[in-house]
């Protein structure tokens, strides 16, 4: 649908420093608190703008970026052309959303809701389950699965109409979807979950190490084409690899992990990950991982792993069409 | 190694043996941590000593210990976390997330405190616990709101613990986390929600369901309250010291003297000697022996809890005791704030000053000398009181410690309610604005005299926070933000300082 979202950066802070650093192109957004402003690859500021004082998490739509501050219940709304600026006020604690078109569309995690917030300031919204904490996209589809009671509700990204819903298991650390199936991690039951999104029926639980807690598609150029589903597992400090989509189909349904291929990559897996590894990301094909507790970003290819920058916080670095990009005491770099 | 109760927060931490002639409440629960922290080397009992050690020493006012004991307690937690993440352990390494955020929050670092409490949750979000931790850095932050729905989803999954499993320890736990619930309600204005919650509670805790502890408790002689308890028994009786004081402020706040002096007294069965609670029935009393005497006992339990020492010099500012008993610390203080509030400063000065030497790094004690130091110039708006002056950050502070003292004469008073003040404020960025032709502000400084309105105020404009801006007002009052002293204010009209 025209207008609708293009990309949606759900990102959390789990850090100390509260900055957001999200790639737009060829150029770079960077939040930080009070402050927001758009950069070039050499730092060379675009626009300038007031910013939130605590930012939580970054949408990036077609025209429009939006910053939150979950803490304050507000997002500061910037043209990505102009950097003129709005804000905002939300429900209580927004901690993700997307671009229907230019209005901005949040899920507030304890008003339980998702709010379409339009330009001229007209506010729709849909009641959540409890503790409601991914949100994405499909198409025209949103999902949002709601941790506290397992809800997994289905709408229509522009209208927000409840297009259908069921209960999973709750407790899960992660959803990822592509364009028929969706993927919850358990980090407790070492389960990954796979869910038919037009019948909402389960497609089989699959055991994954020892404590996965985050999943991303990797190797191909977008979710439909992706040849593998990468899950990070602090615990056992691996990678693990489900190759090839129908593989990936297959592994679900014998529900054993001998189907998994490139087990943590290398021999000295473990080594090479010291205190784990508990989020990854993809970008054309690219792997990262990233350690939260040392701030550490690893460069993943099948035949080596290696460190790109240390002590960085979560939210302060992405991924470009061709480099790994972070903000390091204020600056940009890349590699 | 004994279980960690789920974290209760300490409103105000309150204390020890009555018959101690030169010791204070806190000094048994300070020296049994002190011990715990010598004996004990485990992370769970280190982390609990540091926080209770860092919140003992903040409700006598030493801000500088409780801020020592809050920093180790953070460094303790971040290794606990970097070795948890090494043995791939990661519900220990959640768990020592979530208390690094709460040292966080207990340090004022509101951002990291937050995300290390998001991050916890990552990997528990179907912990009951850790949801309470999460309630608690929120309350710690000042999010009521974000605490109550912390604690709503701890109470939900505590309740389902409890069916699946009926123990003891699941049943404490659900009580822990219907009062973290109640406390939260009660910091978003919800009170008549949090009083039904907490009678409920209250009465849960004098249940047959806990029998057993109370006669534990009782065996042992126990009744130390800790903000982080250890064990069941230590638990269930900072429960019933906390969610009765809580119950009892409420009640008086909304003017049920009965009900409200029932819990106090429930707190003073099982701890005689809690200063909030001597204190509440020393407000409530109906006569001035009886309210001077539990003044005397709640002092003798904590000399310095800067809200007792208000409460005191508001009392002695209209009624003076003949004596003052001044053998124990209590009484001491006692003595120094009736010579403060006679005007004689010198005999108060004497007073503190060998307090201070007992107490060195207190912080009530050098709050009362620099109360007897200053001149006292009373503010000209004060004796010419009509249209619209300024007010500058001297005389704020002095109007500001004139009203929280209650020593206002009847004329200042009139003077007061006729004059509109202007001054250049700085205000907090607490919250901003809905749109960009208006913005809303809460509190904000008069250089270091402290201001706030009754709730956030919407002004027609874009202004900002952290620069002065000239605000004209009247005021209303004195009141608390947070620890320090503030002047509750109406706003007239706000601008830009040219």
């Amino acid at each position: 649908m025209k207008g609708l979202l293009v990309m949606i950066f759900v990102l959390v802070a789990a850090q100390s420093q509260a900055q957001q650093l999200v790639a737009i192109g060829d150029r770079f957004f960077v939040a930080s608190p009070g402050t927001a402003k758009m950069i070039s690859r050499d730092g060379t500021p675009f626009w300038t703008g007031e910013g939130v004082r605590s930012p939580t998490a970054t949408i990036v739509g077609a025209s429009r970026v939006a910053v939150l501050d979950a803490l304050r219940n507000e997002a500061a709304v910037f043209d990505l052309a102009s950097g003129s600026r709005t804000l905002v006020p939300t429900a209580e604690t927004p901690i993700g959303g997307y671009f229907a078109g230019n209005d901005l569309v949040v899920v507030a995690r304890d008003s339980r809701s998702i709010e379409r917030i339009g330009v001229d300031g007209s506010r729709t919204a849909q009641p959540l389950g409890v503790d409601p904490a991914f949100v994405r996209i499909a198409g025209s589809t949103v999902v949002v699965y709601s941790r506290g009671d397992g809800r997994l509700q289905l709408f229509d990204a522009s209208s927000l109409r409840p297009l259908r819903e069921t209960r999973v298991a709750p407790f899960a650390s992660d959803l990822e979807i592509d364009a028929t199936t969706a993927y919850l991690t358990y980090p407790r039951e070492a389960i990954v979950r796979q869910f038919d999104l037009t019948s909402l029926r389960t497609a089989g639980d699959l055991r994954v190490g020892a404590v996965p807690v985050d999943l991303t598609f990797a190797g191909g150029q977008s979710a439909l084409s992706a040849r593998s589903l990468a899950i990070a597992d602090p615990s056992a400090r691996r990678i693990w690899l489900l190759e090839g989509r129908q593989s990936i189909a297959q592994a679900f349904t014998r529900g054993f992990i001998r189907g998994l291929l490139g087990l943590g990559l290398t021999s000295n897996r473990a080594r090479q990950f010291p205190s784990g590894i508990d989020r990854v990301f993809s970008h054309d094909g690219r792997l990262i991982a990233y350690d939260t507790s040392t701030g550490t970003i690893y460069r993943i290819t099948r035949k080596k792993v290696s460190v790109v920058a240390r002590a960085i916080p979560p939210d302060a670095f992405t991924m470009t069409a061709n480099d790994v990009a972070w903000l390091e005491s204020g600056t940009l770099r890349m590699e | 190694m004994k279980r960690l109760a789920p974290i209760l927060l300490a409103a105000a931490l309150s204390s020890m043996t009555a018959s101690a002639q030169s010791r204070i409440a806190s000094d048994f629960e300070i020296a049994q941590m002190q011990r715990q922290l010598a004996t004990s080397s485990g992370f769970v009992a280190q982390l609990s000593a540091r926080l209770n050690l860092g919140d003992a020493r903040r409700a006598r006012s030493e801000s500088a210990p409780a801020r020592a004991e809050y920093e180790r307690a953070f460094e303790l937690a971040e290794r606990e976390r970097t070795a948890a993440r090494r043995a791939g352990a990661l519900t220990r390494y959640a768990t020592a997330t979530s208390y690094a955020a709460l040292t966080a929050a207990k340090l004022a670092q509101r951002d990291r405190a937050f995300t290390l409490a998001e991050e916890a949750i990552r990997y528990e979000s179907g912990s009951a616990k850790s949801w309470n931790l999460h309630e608690s850095v929120m309350s710690v932050l000042g999010f009521p709101a974000y605490a109550a729905a912390s604690a709503s989803n701890a109470v939900t999954i505590a309740a389902a613990d409890l069916d699946r499993d009926g123990s003891l320890d699941n049943r404490l736990d659900l009580v822990v986390y219907e009062y973290a619930l109640a406390g939260a309600l009660a910091d978003a204005q919800k009170r008549d929600e949090a009083v039904l919650r907490l009678r409920k509670t209250s009465a849960t805790l004098d249940g047959a369901a806990f029998s057993a502890l109370r006669r534990d408790a009782a065996a042992r002689e126990s009744f130390e309250v800790y903000s982080t308890a250890r064990g069941n028994v230590a638990a269930y009786l900072s429960l019933v010291n906390r969610v009765n004081l809580r119950l009892g402020a409420l009640l008086e706040n909304a003017g049920d003297t009965a009900a409200a002096r029932q819990s106090y007294a429930r707190v003073l069965q099982s701890r005689s000697d809690d200063s909030a609670a001597l204190a509440g029935l020393g407000r409530l009393s109906g006569s001035a022996p009886e309210r001077e005497r539990y003044f005397a006992e709640a002092f003798d339990a904590n000399p310095f809890d800067v809200t007792l020492v208000r409460e005191y010099q508001q009392y002695t500012a209209k009624e003076q005791p003949a004596v003052v008993d001044d053998s124990t610390t209590g009484g001491k203080m006692r003595r120094a704030i009736l010579e403060l509030s006679r005007g004689d400063r010198l005999a108060a000065a004497r007073t503190l000053e060998s307090l201070r030497s007992a107490y060195p790094a207190n912080d009530t004690i050098t709050l009362l000398l620099a109360e007897t130091a200053r001149t006292e110039t009373v503010p000209p708006f004060l004796t010419s009181g009509s249209g619209v002056q300024p007010a500058n950050e001297s005389e704020l502070s002095t109007l500001i410690e004139l009203l929280a003292t209650d020593r206002l004469s009847a004329e200042q008073r009139l003077a007061l309610d006729a004059v509109t003040l202007t001054s250049d404020v700085v205000f907090d960025s607490d919250r901003s604005s809905g749109s960009d032709t208006t913005t809303d502000f809460a509190s904000g400084q008069v250089g270091r005299a402290n201001v706030r309105f009754a709730q956030p105020f919407r002004f027609t404009g874009r202004f900002s926070a952290g620069v002065p801006l000239r605000l004209t007002f009247r005021v209303l009052g004195a009141t608390r933000a947070g620890d320090v002293d503030a002047l509750l204010i109406e706003p007239v009209k706000l601008e830009t300082v040219r």
